[in-house]
């Protein structure tokens, strides 16, 4: 069934709802630990948030490749809040390498032509700088195809070699509005790491970028919500879509970190089906606020 | 022997001039920022900063695409570059077609290569010249057309073998196997130009006295404009490659004043006038017959092929400005932009890419002056064509699944997506601000007909500012001690 034919049989259903909730999947033992760091910029954000998450080393062990996978989607300038914070991707960058990382790759399929995304965006001399290592995605040859048969949508993509080749992942979305997902972060940041997203748009969204999180977990997801762009996303048409919230958000679970996420753009979290489907169908986190551990710092 | 040994120093200088000049073409038609890229990924991992763009400027510096950029558009920086070209060939003959013509240069390299066989033209192929090089220039600069430069401009024909034609290659080949640099004399409208002036010259060379008539000079010369039996050189044909004075064994062959100057007699200066007044007749005839020609032209290509690049102007406009030089084409960052065809003109398809928002290459590199000059900010406003939905096959509108792949990439904000009454979100147009770049036709998932397409329109227009659209979001809330989360 899809959300059309859902919709006309919603009245029906109505009376039903409330058994609804009993139905879901139950969560996995243990809270989720968010870490919500507000009023400084970017890499100082950065610096305060993972500290309360153990630091990097509790991430990064000595020798390790990690790869970086921050939103570079856009031939923008990072004051557009359309790609993530060049300062940020630089700060994590950097700390990796100084807890030991052997390399560290960054890389986003861009939906604008590549190289004036990564350079534009300032990530690209920004990742540089700190030892990082730019990779290209706009390539097919760099994807390997991957099956994952508890997908509902998406059993099968092909995943850029750098995530599967990494041993760790780190999610580094930027929290925006998007006019087909509604809002995108954590999860929808996962679309990067697919060489079809025309796919994706075609065999129902929603349920495709939950599915795509099933592909890699990440080990830590660092949401900017330093610029928030409220409107028009993911593209934005001027600063006019920003408003500077100066906020991020940390953590191991993607979905309890876009589940609080939706609080900064003001949405419902029910407006944003993909949260809820990744939590109740694939079990990749919680996006009930009763089974987070909220830690809110000051930078 | 002392002046031959001058003249190989100076054929050598003309050689290295020549390779820098063909090299830098060359590498001007996309092959510079792939170069960048490939040693980058070798040297450090990551493609270099691309900083090639400035190669393409050596296009502006071609007689061809430089006399029609100042026709199309009154172009001073194109009118001085064509000044500087012709004068300088006052002053050393035909130089341009050796040192920066980059198909005279390819000429120059498949004759070396073609050792077997070093046949210089014959003189009655170059009775052709004039009628043609009148005829083309006629219809160029009184018609203001560039249907012959199209075919024969040899910047132009350089550029479709640059970006990968075989059937202009094999063809140029197969004339310098046969007879060298018949292309130059015979059917080139640039060499045409250039040899009256040269013919003219008050300098030139000629041979001396000293020639023992051992015709070394008409075994190397590539195309055949010198006989020592009667010792006459034709300067209008002499591209000044030098061979033939660099081969002399006696150093019979010198620079200084040239025999075809004089003032032309009765009968020449009769034959002369008739063949400008035949070439402004022709061009005339094109102008009038110009407008005509777009609606001629075959409707199903305009209809497929119809979204030309920014600054295009109009339809009728850029398919007679335009000579498919390729190099727009080569450049496209969002690889977008696809060539002519037979008869078609250079356009945009929204299946191989998108015109990148924040890239307006095509309009810099532009040589013809067949796009006209657009800043940044105005091609962002430029409308190329219109944006048309169908819900009865987008993926929104028939299965109800959200997919926004359109809207999401839209650059101006005209396409997003709204709730229809059953409360989708479906894809919806603002048309004011619609350039028609495909940034939603491209990305769109439904096959085999996209939901979402970009439609012709017949003369470019500006859409509206999307800053007067779009106002400032809710302020920022100041910091309080309210955590949002």
């Amino acid at each position: 069934m899809n959300r059309r034919d859902f919709l006309k049989g919603g009245a029906a259903l109505a009376a039903l709802a409330p058994a609804a909730g009993t139905l879901a999947d139950a969560p996995p033992a243990g809270k989720s630990k968010v870490v919500v760091v507000r009023n400084g910029e970017p890499a100082a954000l950065f610096q305060r948030g993972i500290v309360a998450l153990g630091g990097m080393t509790a991430f990064v062990k000595p020798g390790q490749k990690v790869v970086v996978k921050p939103n570079i989607g856009w031939d923008l300038p990072p004051e557009r809040g359309a790609n993530t914070d060049p300062g940020l991707v630089a700060e994590i960058v950097r700390q990796c390498i100084a807890a030991g990382a052997a390399q560290v790759e960054v890389f986003d399929h861009t939906c604008n032509a590549w190289a004036p995304c990564y350079r534009n965006s300032g990530i690209q001399e920004a990742v540089e700088k700190a030892g990082g290592k730019m990779v290209r995605a706009d390539r097919e040859e760099d994807y390997r195809e991957v099956t994952r048969p508890q997908a509902l949508s998406m059993k099968k993509a092909a995943i850029h070699r750098a995530i599967l080749d990494a041993d760790v992942f780190i999610n580094v979305p930027i929290l925006k509005n998007h006019g087909g997902a509604k809002m995108t972060a954590c999860l929808k940041n996962f679309m990067g790491l697919v060489w079809d997203r025309q796919f994706m748009h075609r065999h129902n969204l929603t349920q495709c970028i939950a599915d795509a999180a099933l592909y890699r977990k990440p080990d830590l997801n660092v949401v900017d919500a330093y610029r928030v762009m409220q409107t028009n996303g993911p593209r934005g048409v001027s600063v006019n879509d920003i408003r500077t919230l100066r906020y991020q958000i940390l953590s191991t679970d993607p979905v309890a970190a876009d589940a609080l996420a939706t609080k900064l753009l003001r949405f419902p979290l029910d407006s944003v089906p993909y949260i809820h489907l990744a939590a109740s169908k694939h079990g990749l986190g919680t996006d009930e606020d009763a089974r987070m551990e909220i830690v809110r710092l000051e930078a | 022997m002392g002046r031959s040994r001058v003249w190989r120093v100076l054929r050598g200088v003309r050689v290295a001039l020549a390779v820098i000049a063909f090299a830098a073409t060359t590498l001007a038609f996309g092959y510079a920022a792939d170069l960048m890229g490939l040693l980058g990924q070798w040297w450090m991992g990551a493609p270099l900063p691309e900083e090639t763009r400035f190669l393409a400027g050596i296009a502006k510096g071609n007689l061809g695409p430089t006399l029609m950029a100042a026709a199309a558009r009154t172009s001073w920086a194109a009118l001085v570059a064509a000044a500087a070209i012709l004068a300088l060939t006052a002053l050393l003959g035909r130089a341009y077609c050796a040192i920066v013509c980059p198909l005279g240069i390819l000429q120059d390299l498949v004759g070396a290569l073609a050792f077997w066989r070093k046949n210089a033209p014959r003189p009655r192929l170059f009775a052709l010249r004039k009628g043609l090089g009148v005829a083309v220039w006629g219809v160029a600069l009184v018609g203001g057309w560039t249907v012959g430069l199209r075919f024969l401009d040899p910047f132009t024909v350089y550029g479709a073998i640059a970006a990968g034609g075989w059937l202009p290659l094999l063809l140029i080949v197969a004339l310098t196997v046969w007879r060298r640099r018949v292309f130059c004399n015979s059917l080139c409208p640039v060499g045409a130009l250039l040899a009256c002036e040269s013919a003219m010259a008050p300098l030139g060379l000629r041979f001396t006295d000293a020639c023992v008539k051992c015709g070394k000079c008409v075994q190397v010369c590539p195309v055949g404009c010198l006989d020592p039996k009667t010792a006459t050189l034709d300067n209008g044909r002499c591209v000044r490659c030098l061979d033939c004075a660099a081969v002399c064994p006696v150093g019979a062959i010198t620079y200084g004043r040239n025999k075809g100057f004089r003032l032309p007699g009765r009968r020449e200066a009769l034959r002369a006038g008739a063949l400008v007044a035949g070439g402004v007749a022709l061009g005339g005839a094109a102008r009038v017959a110009k407008p005509l020609y777009p609606a001629y032209g075959p409707r199903a290509a305009i209809a497929k092929e119809g979204i030309y690049p920014p600054g295009a102007g109009s339809r009728q406009r850029f398919l007679t400005k335009c000579t498919d030089c390729r190099l727009c084409v080569t450049q496209c960052v969002g690889k977008v932009l696809q060539p002519a065809g037979t008869f078609g003109a250079v356009h945009l398809d929204f299946d191989a890419g998108m015109c990148e928002f924040y890239c307006n290459r095509c309009v810099e590199v532009c040589p013809t002056g067949a796009l006209l000059p657009l800043d940044l900010a105005a091609k962002q406003r430029t409308r190329l064509g219109i944006a048309a939905i169908d819900l009865g096959i987008c993926v929104a509108g028939v299965e109800g699944y959200e997919c926004g792949a359109c809207a999401e990439h839209c650059p101006t904000g005209a396409l997003r997506m709204k709730e229809d009454a059953e409360g989708i979100r479906v894809p919806t147009l603002d048309a004011r601000l619609c350039i028609g770049c495909g940034s939603c036709e491209h990305p769109c998932p439904t096959r085999p007909i996209k939901a979402v397409r970009v439609w012709p329109v017949d003369v470019q227009t500006l859409a509206a500012d999307p800053a007067d659209v779009f106002r400032p979001t809710a302020p920022t809330p100041t910091v309080s001690d309210d955590w949002l989360i």
